[in-house]
């Protein structure tokens, strides 16, 4: 491998994470204040601003489960990059959490909301980032 | 070029005028510790080690741990790690490259490319992609919901901390899909005022800084360069308690003083400690008591 190559490595792994940063952030909605792409401080899309919500659908009754704090860390990486792998995860480890191995749910929809601000006042308004649906047979 | 991992500096002499550089980085890395419990004692011993004996100072290897240990401490808080993680991996890898070739040049260009290259980034986010912060909603918000800001607030807009607490709830209260009237909150105007400042200086700051680093060649640029680094420490970290990014942007501008360049090197020395006053003196807090 060429010296020149070698030495400019930092600055090259630089640009290859920030690129790779924005792409996130343009594809999987990856919060502007993670990822390596300098964009903190920048939007008031941080992960604070970010919520979750988890629901049982069940013989068409809708009914919300609120996360244990076991899943604190968990619950702020799906937030933050919330593709639907880390959303799967999360949906399985908040369904055995509140029902062990066994469950009768038609299905489990996570939903991730980011806060907009309305620029005068400030005025928040949550938007749906995403929203996903599992269905789990077993585990 | 495996050998050379295991040579301390061939040449010590080229290496006397970025000791310091080094130096700086090792205590941003004990003043400021960084993993988890596996990880933060490894880092924590080599930066001492590095610290108290020159030769282990400007050995690659002691370096490129250090990046391995830094970037395996991104991997896995993937996607939580701030910025600052990013930035000591590469930096800890120019090092170790620096070190392995006894090559003060290299050195230098990495830290100046780095440097040049964070805020071309960040001016990337600041002047195109971020939806709010060229109209200064993104340091009202900030402004409002970061308890770290609140002593700066209310000393420089004058507003009390039951305004500001009021604007919080109003700020963070949860709205999923509903854009409703009552309750808007006013914003005191010394705060729009406050927010717009620090807009259009952080604009400058941030493009200026990404101009004079990338801009390649040295005369008076390299003092125009130094003296927005320092400027921009001196401000930002006064305000913004993110004194580890601090640190490191301080070591790398360091790196890049010649050794004839006393003054500006006790420059960086004395904001990398008043840096440190910033940190453990509330200053903003005693002054709105």
């Amino acid at each position: 491998m060429p010296k020149r190559f070698i030495i400019l490595l930092p600055p090259l792994l630089l640009v290859a994470v920030a690129l790779n940063q924005l792409r996130l952030s343009a594809t999987e909605s990856l919060s502007p204040w993670s990822g390596g792409g300098f964009g903190m401080f920048a939007s008031t899309d941080s992960p604070g601003s970010r919520h979750l919500h988890v629901y049982v659908h069940n013989a068409g009754a809708r009914k919300e489960i609120a996360f244990p704090a076991s899943l604190e860390i968990q619950v702020l990486r799906a937030t933050t990059l919330p593709s639907r792998y880390r959303l799967e995860q999360l949906a399985r480890a908040v369904a055995v959490a509140e029902s062990g191995s066994s469950f009768s749910w038609d299905e489990i929809v996570v939903e991730v909301w980011a806060n907009e601000y309305q620029p005068d006042t400030l005025m928040p308004l949550a938007e749906l980032l995403r929203e996903e649906r599992f269905v789990f047979s077993s585990f | 070029m495996f050998s050379r991992l295991f040579d301390t500096a061939r040449s010590a002499a080229s290496f006397t005028a970025i000791d310091l550089a080094l130096r700086l980085t090792l205590l941003d890395l004990l003043l400021r510790p960084v993993g988890n419990w596996l990880i933060r004692p490894l880092v924590l011993g080599l930066a001492v080690a590095g610290l108290i004996n020159v030769a282990w100072l400007r050995q690659p290897l002691v370096w490129l741990v250090l990046a391995v240990l830094l970037a395996l401490r991104v991997y896995l808080d993937w996607p939580l790690a701030d910025n600052h993680a990013y930035l000591l991996v590469y930096w800890c890898l120019a090092v170790a490259l620096a070190c392995c070739y006894a090559d003060r040049q290299i050195l230098i260009s990495n830290a100046r490319l780095l440097i040049g290259l964070v805020f071309a980034f960040a001016c990337v986010w600041k002047f195109a992609v971020s939806g709010d912060y060229m109209n200064a909603s993104f340091f009202k918000f900030i402004f409002i919901v970061d308890p770290r800001f609140e002593g700066f607030v209310q000393v420089v807009a004058n507003v009390d901390l039951e305004v500001l607490e009021r604007l919080r709830e109003h700020v963070e209260q949860h709205r999923d899909g509903e854009f409703s009237v009552p309750g808007l909150a006013e914003i005191p105007a010394a705060l729009t005022y406050l927010a717009v400042a620090a807009t259009i200086w952080n604009l400058f700051i941030n493009a200026a800084l990404a101009l004079t680093f990338l801009w390649p060649g040295g005369g008076r640029l390299v003092a125009v360069r130094h003296g927005l680094l320092l400027s921009y420490c001196v401000v930002t970290y006064a305000i913004a308690t993110v004194d580890g990014f601090g640190w490191l942007l301080l070591a790398m501008g360091v790196a890049l003083c010649g050794s004839e360049q006393r003054r500006w090197r006790a420059a960086y020395v004395s904001v990398f400690v008043l840096i440190l006053f910033y940190r453990e003196v509330p200053w903003a807090q005693l002054l709105s008591a």
